[in-house]
């Protein structure tokens, strides 16, 4: 199993920081050769509260519009429903007129790229790979909360074959067909095709009649499920997706598999917020959502929108991961 | 326990309701649930058949729809998406097994997760080749294998059972409903009997309250009534709630009570004018009931007094509590009971009480109750006691009357005859009684019986008795005479108690009287003879003299046939014309002037002349009296009419008149009519009464008063032999008094007679009377009379009565005639 390095996750942080204003800069800056990422979330929220009182009475209503890329990009309005409870319980909770959440559901992340680039969302949220593109091409995003799913705060993809499989390493895949689930799956494409090329692999899908004969082609599958039972019955040669996947697999069917390989870990889902808005907004947001999990309506909004388990800070070994794999963004730039 | 008719009707009915409801409902109940029983087995089995049938038909319609939905996951081996697509038909559709085979026939999946099932080899109906869909029963439930393939391209199979516990299910929730259903049938059955034993009780409390209105309560009430009636108090008066039978018999009470009441009421009052009461006594109980009557004849309170004997006792009188205790108490109660007592009221007042009872007896227990009157008979019983008292006493005297005394006379006969003894009885007549009478009224008339009665009864021994029979007659009865001298003696001795003077108010009065006795058995032997004795006795004692007393001798039974036969002759005798009027001249005492004559009636009976003092009180007696008197009258006035026309010029005629013809009505119109026919005026005609008819008050007053309006004289007879009342004279005008001859007759030697004599001629001078001296028979008597001033005399000395034929010359021999009138020739010249 191969392990994949982590740094600078504080570049987040600062980057954060700056956005919130001059003020209290110098102290995000010592914080964060402190290391003492609960001590500097604190002050950061402080600070944010202490900008959100300073808020101006009668200020116009502000509609934080957070964007979603549907699951399945021909059923947005079941996307829509899936988030209608944390819209409608985020907007019980906030108490304020003044700000309100609105849903945009982009049926892809190059949708969802022009949503931003027209200023027309104010947050996504997305795993990490997704997001990563999203920032690079809009380059005003800035992940602030991690997102916890199906109670896992990260994850790894995994390589996996058939027992009987003569493939045993990354490398073993040359000239093989694997399958990815879908092409804005970040465990389950996004990742090990960047683990891949990053090797030194070319990765084609198969329909590209151009590729050489040792390059890695894919399919995709459709679902990890299914990438689970291509390979179990012999239609690709391997498959990656999450760890949490592999755990999902039929006994039937995992039993005649095994994994050769995972990449590094990596935060579940992102929450990243356009840079340019208004921090107070931001904190104001945050606050609510970092609550969510602490009620049984809030767990009941969570779980329907996409299985969140709860949000929380980025902290600073997220931040270095998820710069671990914006390091790696330009691996996955072929994607069409 | 009593029902009330109401409660009982209303528990009859309710009852008689209940046991409708409960066989109807019973039967109905019966009837519904079986029918419900037998409804839910068909029912049953049709919707069984019926979904069965629904159910294939709709698998197989299904495949079709299932194959082309599962064809393009199957196709592109996308078990997570066939995994979702079963997921979602299972929603729908009742899976129990749900599996997807690949071309190969073996299991791609089953739809979970674990999908343990995969890849094992399923028995295709027709192998891993297209086949039509097919339904195959399992025990399951109904499988349906199906080929997923679209245009000939098989993707795989799809082996679906589909449970049939919902089709159970349904089937049992339709039981179940069913049961429910009739549980429900059951339940409301229940309740529906419930609430018609409630609504059946509520309608026996309906109809128990209704029927208490209108039939309960009413019969109480009528009940009330009946009780309160059958004690007496018909006060109560029934409402009228309605116009039916029960209306009818409210109204028929009350009309019932007000008719009793009236009658009741009419029944007091008669009672109470009757001063009747009744009552009944119950001998079972010694209890004794009685009307509201008998409290007012008691005069106790009806409510303070309570009817027992013990109470009844101290308010009789204590001689007659024994009577009325045997009454009551005896014990053989079973005759009539009639009694009279006497009671001491409370407020002192006695009263006597007739008590009628009869007994009511029944042939079980003999008498029952004993029912009555009583009756307040005290008024009665003293009109019976003073009717009594009236039919045999006098009023006046308080003596026996005529009536008691026959009956003492025939019981001392009888006593006499039986002891042999000797009875006498006195007739006594009060002489001058009628000159009391007459001079001071009937007042002192009576005044003057009453101290007469008081005389003898103080006279005579109380075994005698002492009676009034009318008038101025007494009787007196003695028991036990042993001799006459005995009866002498109290003859005497009543002669001289009635020559006691009376006091009469402030005047002194003197009487005398005349007794007749006899004696029994020797004079008669029965009483009328008895009665009839002794009046001819007292006649006789009064023809001797008065205040005498006579004893009754056959003689005197002979003087009183004689009387008899005189009678019966004078009846005959006007018829006979055996009357004949004689007249006496009058003259002038100054001139010798002859100025009339007296008309005198003389009767010739079989040659024997009989003085008018034995037949005029007969004629007055027998009523004789008006016919001869109207017939002398007119004599009288034709033979001066006579006379006058002969000659004798201005000739008077004097006519006496008893009271009998001044009583009657029609007297001044016979008189006139009398003057009219005999042509005689008025002047010349003078009529003569006497004293006591002049003091007659039945003699009209007006009557005498309208003589002189006619012209007609008038002059009092024998004035000076009664109660002589001169305030008499100046009332009725009097022309002439005429002295009596009594006085006339001793004038001359008796001085008293000489002084009364010429008293009243003075007194008549004064008043300008003219006196009349009649019975002048002497010339000394003429000499005293002329000295004193008489101005007319009668008598023998002039002539004595004559013959109209006579006195016409008589009156030529005698009298000297100048200037028409005649002058007796013994007159002074």
């Amino acid at each position: 199993m191969q392990s994949i390095g982590k740094e600078t996750f504080c570049i987040l942080g600062r980057r954060a920081v700056v956005r919130l204003g001059g003020r209290v800069r110098p102290i995000i800056m010592q914080m964060r050769w402190r290391g003492s990422f609960s001590f500097f979330f604190g002050l950061f929220f402080c600070a944010l509260a202490g900008s959100a009182e300073a808020s101006p009475a009668g200020q116009p209503t502000f509609a934080f519009r957070l964007g979603v890329i549907a699951e399945k990009a021909d059923r947005p309005a079941e996307t829509l429903r899936q988030y209608s409870a944390l819209q409608a319980y985020f907007n019980a909770q906030s108490g304020r007129r003044d700000l309100r959440i609105e849903l945009v559901v982009a049926r892809d992340i190059p949708e969802m790229i022009s949503q931003f680039a027209q200023a027309t969302v104010d947050a996504v949220l997305e795993s990490v790979m997704p997001v990563l593109i999203i920032e690079r091409h809009s380059s005003a995003l800035e992940p602030v909360l991690l997102a916890w799913r199906d109670g896992l705060r990260q994850y790894q993809s995994l390589f996996f074959v058939r027992q009987d499989s003569s493939i045993n390493a990354l490398n073993d895949l040359q000239g093989h067909t694997l399958a990815f689930a879908s092409d804005r799956s970040s465990a389950a494409f996004l990742v090990p095709l960047a683990v891949l090329r990053e090797a030194g692999m070319s990765v084609r899908p198969t329909a590209d009649t151009l590729a050489s004969a040792s390059a890695v082609r894919y399919v995709f599958a459709g679902r990890e499920l299914n990438q689970a039972y291509w390979v179990q019955r012999g239609r690709v040669d391997a498959g990656a997706f999450k760890d949490s996947d592999w755990e999902q697999v039929p006994w039937v069917v995992r039993k005649d598999l095994r994994v050769i390989a995972q990449t590094p870990a990596l935060p579940n889902w992102l929450l990243a917020f356009r840079s340019d808005l208004d921090p107070r907004i931001v904190q104001a947001i945050g606050r609510i959502l970092l609550d969510m999990h602490k009620d049984t309506t809030g767990q009941d909004a969570l779980r329907a929108a996409g299985h969140i388990t709860k949000f929380e800070l980025l902290q600073d070994t997220d931040l270095a991961a998820v710069d671990y794999w914006r390091q790696r963004l330009k691996y996955v730039d072929s994607v069409p | 326990m009593k029902l009330r008719i109401s409660t009982k009707y209303s528990l009859f009915s309710a009852v008689l309701l209940a046991a409708v409801a409960t066989v109807l409902l019973l039967t109905a109940s019966s009837l519904f649930l079986n029918q419900l029983d037998i409804t839910q087995v068909r029912l049953q089995e049709a919707i069984r058949s019926g979904l069965t049938l629904n159910e294939e038909q709709a698998l197989l319609r299904s495949a079709d729809y299932l194959s082309d939905r599962l064809f393009e996951p199957a196709h592109a081996l996308d078990v997570a998406g066939l995994n979702e697509e079963i997921a979602q038909i299972s929603r729908w559709l009742p899976v129990t097994s749900f599996l997807i085979l690949d071309r190969d026939g073996a299991v791609l999946t089953d739809g979970s997760e674990a999908n343990p099932r995969y890849g094992d080899r399923i028995q295709l109906p027709s192998g891993p080749v297209y086949f039509p869909p097919s339904i195959r029963r399992t025990k399951e439930g109904p499988e349906i294998s199906f080929t997923i393939g679209y245009r000939g391209m098989i993707a795989g199979f799809a082996q679906i059972i589909v449970t049939d516990v919902a089709f159970r299910e349904s089937l049992a929730g339709l039981e179940n409903t069913l049961r429910q259903h009739r549980a429900r049938a059951g339940d409301s059955l229940f309740w529906l009997a419930i609430l018609t034993a409630i609504a059946i009780l509520l309608l026996g409390m309906l109809l128990r309250w209704h029927l208490s209105r209108t039939l309960s309560q009413p019969l109480r009430q009528m009940n009330a009534a009946a009780r309160q009636f059958a004690t007496g108090d018909l006060k109560a008066q029934l409402p009228v709630y309605s116009q039916d039978e029960i209306g009818d018999l409210a109204r028929s009470l009350n009309k019932m009570a007000h008719d009793l009441r009236k009658s009741n009421d009419t029944l007091i009052k008669s009672q109470e004018i009757a001063g009747l009461g009744s009552w009944e006594w119950d001998s079972s109980n010694q209890r004794l009931f009685w009307s509201e009557q008998i409290y007012r004849l008691f005069g106790v309170e009806r409510d303070q007094f309570e009817p027992t004997l013990e109470n009844v006792l101290p308010l009789v009188k204590q001689a007659e509590r024994e009577q009325v205790v045997r009454l009551f108490r005896s014990r053989s109660l079973v005759e009539p009971v009639d009694a009279e007592f006497t009671i001491q009221r409370a407020d002192g007042m006695e009263r006597v009480l007739h008590l009628r009872g009869e007994p009511v007896m029944n042939s079980q227990h003999g008498v029952v109750h004993v029912v009555g009157t009583l009756q307040d008979i005290t008024e009665r019983r003293q009109v019976q006691q003073q009717l009594a008292y009236l039919a045999n006493y006098d009023t006046l005297t308080h003596l026996p009357n005529r009536y008691l005394f026959q009956d003492r006379l025939l019981q001392t006969l009888r006593r006499a005859d039986r002891e042999g003894t000797q009875a006498a009885l006195m007739f006594i007549d009060l002489d001058q009684f009628k000159a009391v009478n007459d001079a001071m009224g009937h007042g002192a008339g009576d005044d003057l019986l009453k101290l007469v009665s008081a005389r003898l009864l103080g006279t005579l021994r109380a075994s005698d008795t002492v009676a009034r029979l009318g008038g101025d007659e007494f009787t007196v009865l003695l028991e036990n005479v042993d001799h006459p001298n005995d009866v002498a003696a109290i003859a005497e001795k009543i002669l001289a108690v009635l020559n006691q003077s009376f006091m009469l108010g402030n005047r002194e009065v003197f009487i005398s009287g005349s007794v007749g006795i006899t004696l029994y058995p020797a004079d008669a032997t029965n009483s009328d003879a008895l009665l009839k004795n002794a009046d001819t006795a007292m006649y006789q004692a009064k023809e001797r003299g008065r205040n005498n007393y006579f004893f009754y001798t056959s003689e005197l039974n002979d003087q009183a046939q004689r009387r008899l036969s005189l009678e019966n002759n004078l009846r005959g005798a006007f018829a006979r014309h055996e009357f004949v009027l004689t007249y006496q001249p009058q003259i002038y005492q100054e001139s010798g002037k002859l100025i009339g004559v007296e008309a005198l009636i003389s009767w010739r009976s079989q040659g024997e002349s009989i003085p008018p003092s034995r037949f005029i009180p007969i004629l007055e007696e027998t009523g004789q009296i008006i016919p001869i008197g109207e017939w002398v009258l007119e004599q009288a006035c034709r033979q001066t009419r006579i006379w006058h026309a002969e000659g004798l010029r201005d000739l008077r005629v004097a006519v006496n008149l008893s009271s009998r013809q001044l009583q009657q009505r029609e007297f001044l119109t016979t008189l006139q009519a009398v003057l009219r026919k005999t042509e005689l005026a008025a002047e010349f005609l003078e009529i003569e009464i006497n004293e006591s008819t002049l003091l007659d008050t039945t003699v009209g007053n007006a009557a005498l008063n309208r003589l002189q309006d006619i012209g007609v004289r008038l002059a009092i007879d024998d004035f000076g032999t009664g109660y002589s009342s001169l305030s008499y004279l100046k009332r009725f005008f009097v022309d002439a008094l005429k002295i009596d001859g009594s006085f006339i007759r001793d004038i001359v030697t008796d001085e008293d007679d000489a002084a009364i004599t010429a008293a009243i001629i003075s007194l008549c001078d004064s008043l300008g009377i003219d006196t009349v001296a009649e019975g002048v028979e002497t010339q000394e008597q003429y000499d005293f009379l002329r000295r004193q001033g008489c101005r007319l005399i009668q008598g023998y000395l002039i002539s004595r009565p004559l013959p109209p034929d006579e006195l016409y010359d008589w009156v030529k021999t005698n009298f000297r005639e100048r200037e028409g009138f005649h002058y007796w020739g013994l007159a002074s010249d």
